[in-house]
């Protein structure tokens, strides 16, 4: 007969890799988790930058295309010219909208697909919205027609 | 003899007995270090982050900030500007986790905005770094502008009735090569009217052009606002004319052989001077010649497309050196000088201090001067206007930078 403790590592044999497989998905998905995030946060610096950068060029002046173009420059491929809007404030309150002393509004439309967005059943979301604005001085007129903020 | 045990490759009952408890030292230290690493990661980027979002408010801040340091109240109205930009990018004074100065310097016209916050930690907080202060600053300087290039079109009447703009440019193809100005409203009408050059003027809302205009003409810089200009003032009254001849009221100086080189063709250097209406008319004219009109109306009219050739007196004082034409008449209707130009040269000031200046141009013709007039109704098309040399405009917008 064999000794008792013998029996029982026997007995144990197989448990560590059962258990690595429950464990191993959890903690894949963990690090997944915090790789999607840390992306999701690059993401969100690269996209504020580009609407400040996009702020400064309507300070300058700039038109509509151009706005949206240095705004664009700036975001490392994760822009298109539609998701950059730009409006003015008659701030100087003198009628006409875009002359210096107004100011103008930049905003970004986008929004980030989590790579984990399939394990939405652990309260993960799909996308994250990343909607910054930056508003700006005009310190030259706005070239081309400057259409009003909404009140 | 001592003899070694054999080796079984498991630990044996005494040493594992001994060993019991170091899985979880490892495991507290091993966490401890963790944290660490969390808290330096994640709380000094979230720090970062917020550092950089506090730079860039306090950028805008204090552009903002600088653009109100010519003002009558630079101090209040450059903190007031300010507060309300870095409201505005996410820093709000009245957050009590924020601080926000804003220190204008009226004597450098410098402006510093500082921000101060109470950053957010995430795992600092169990190493006892719970609010650590990020903050950033940036000081915005104003520069002075240039002055933009001479006047070419400057109309001094106040007027802020729509219909009635002072400048109306209802001609098209025009190129405008210096600044174009109105003391009240301002029309274009175009189509492909170029503006190279400040086109300002001064009625809220007072810049009008038509639609083809607006697609088709082009502006540099793009037209704005500013508060009224004093007139580019030629002659200050009718007894500062130095005539050197002088015609009854009515002349049409074709009519006065003695005004005349080669009568029809090049007129002889003189101010011309009268009470009344002159008149001249005429293709292929040529002339050092200044007409001036006290009470009555100044009418030169091409009749060909060859064009005139008119430039100012020789005889004129440096003061006065490039005046083409005044008229000081104030009439109930028309123009105090009404110019019919098609091909050729005029160059000088053109001037109704009290009146209209109409101008209708054609076939190329060349405006190299300025007009001056209450109101200007500039007509025709494919003509070209350009501001005399040496002769300043209206202030462009300041430069303001931030500092290094």
């Amino acid at each position: 007969m064999a000794p008792r403790a013998a029996r029982g590592r026997a007995g144990e044999r197989g448990q560590a890799l059962i258990e690595a497989m429950f464990v191993i998905p959890f903690v894949l998905a963990l690090i997944l988790l915090i790789l999607d995030f840390g992306i999701a946060l690059d993401r969100r610096e690269v996209i504020v930058h580009a609407v400040r950068e996009g702020a400064r060029a309507a300070a300058n002046g700039d038109d509509m295309g151009q706005i949206q173009a240095a705004a664009v420059d700036q975001s490392e491929g994760n822009l298109t010219p539609d998701k950059v809007s730009v409006c003015y404030r008659d701030d100087n309150g003198n009628g006409y909208l875009g002359d210096v002393n107004d100011s103008v509004r930049v905003s970004i439309d986008h929004q980030y697909d989590m790579l984990t967005g399939g394990i939405s059943w652990l309260g993960v979301p799909t996308q994250l919205d990343m909607s910054p604005t930056a508003e700006a001085p005009l310190l030259n007129p706005a070239q081309g027609t400057p259409s009003p903020c909404p009140p | 003899m001592p003899t070694l045990a054999p080796r079984t490759g498991r630990p044996s009952p005494a040493s594992a007995h001994r060993e019991r408890g170091q899985v979880l030292i490892l495991f507290v230290m091993g966490a401890t270090v963790i944290f660490l690493i969390g808290a330096i990661v994640v709380d000094i980027g979230l720090w970062v982050s917020e550092r950089r979002n506090a730079q860039a408010a306090a950028d805008l801040a204090s552009l903002a900030a600088a653009t109100q340091l010519r003002n009558a109240n630079a101090s209040g109205d450059a903190q007031a500007k300010g507060l309300d930009f870095a409201k505005r990018n996410g820093f709000d004074d009245a957050d009590s986790n924020i601080d926000v100065q804003v220190n204008p310097d009226t004597s450098n016209e410098t402006v510093e905005v500082t921000i101060d916050e109470q950053g957010v930690s995430l795992f600092a907080g169990i190493f006892g770094i719970t609010s650590p202060h990020v903050g950033a600053s940036a000081v915005a300087a104003y520069g002075e502008s240039p002055l933009g290039p001479g006047w070419v079109l400057f109309a001094n009447s106040s007027d802020c009735n729509p219909n009635s703009p002072p400048l109306n440019i209802l001609a098209n193809h025009v190129t405008v090569n210096g600044s174009t100005h109105s003391n009240g409203n301002l029309h274009i009408e175009g189509p492909q009217d170029d503006f190279v050059g400040p086109v300002t003027w001064v009625c809220p809302g007072g810049f009008n052009q038509a639609p083809d205009q607006q697609n088709t003409g082009s502006y540099q810089p793009a037209p704005y606002p500013v508060g009224s200009q004093p007139a580019a003032s030629a002659v200050g009254s009718w007894s500062d004319v130095p005539c050197t001849v002088t015609v009854p009221p009515g002349t049409n100086i074709n009519n006065n052989p003695a005004l005349w080189d080669i009568p029809g063709v090049r007129l002889k250097s003189n101010v011309i001077c009268s009470d009344g209406d002159l008149s001249l008319s005429g293709d292929g004219i040529s002339g050092h010649v200044t007409f001036a009109s006290n009470q009555g109306q100044i009418t030169i009219t091409s009749t060909g497309s060859t064009g005139n050739q008119l430039q100012p007196a020789d005889s004129l004082p440096s003061s006065l050196a490039d005046l083409l034409a005044v008229s000081f008449a104030s009439p109930t209707s028309g123009a105090a000088i009404d110019i019919a130009a098609a091909g050729g040269l005029y160059r000088g000031i053109i001037h109704a201090p009290n009146s209209q200046i109409a101008l209708t141009g054609s076939s190329n013709v060349n405006i190299n001067g300025i007009l001056v007039a209450d109101t200007i109704l500039l007509s025709g098309n494919n003509f070209r206007m350009t501001a005399l040399p040496g002769l300043s405009g209206p202030p462009l917008p300041p430069e303001i930078h931030l500092e290094d």
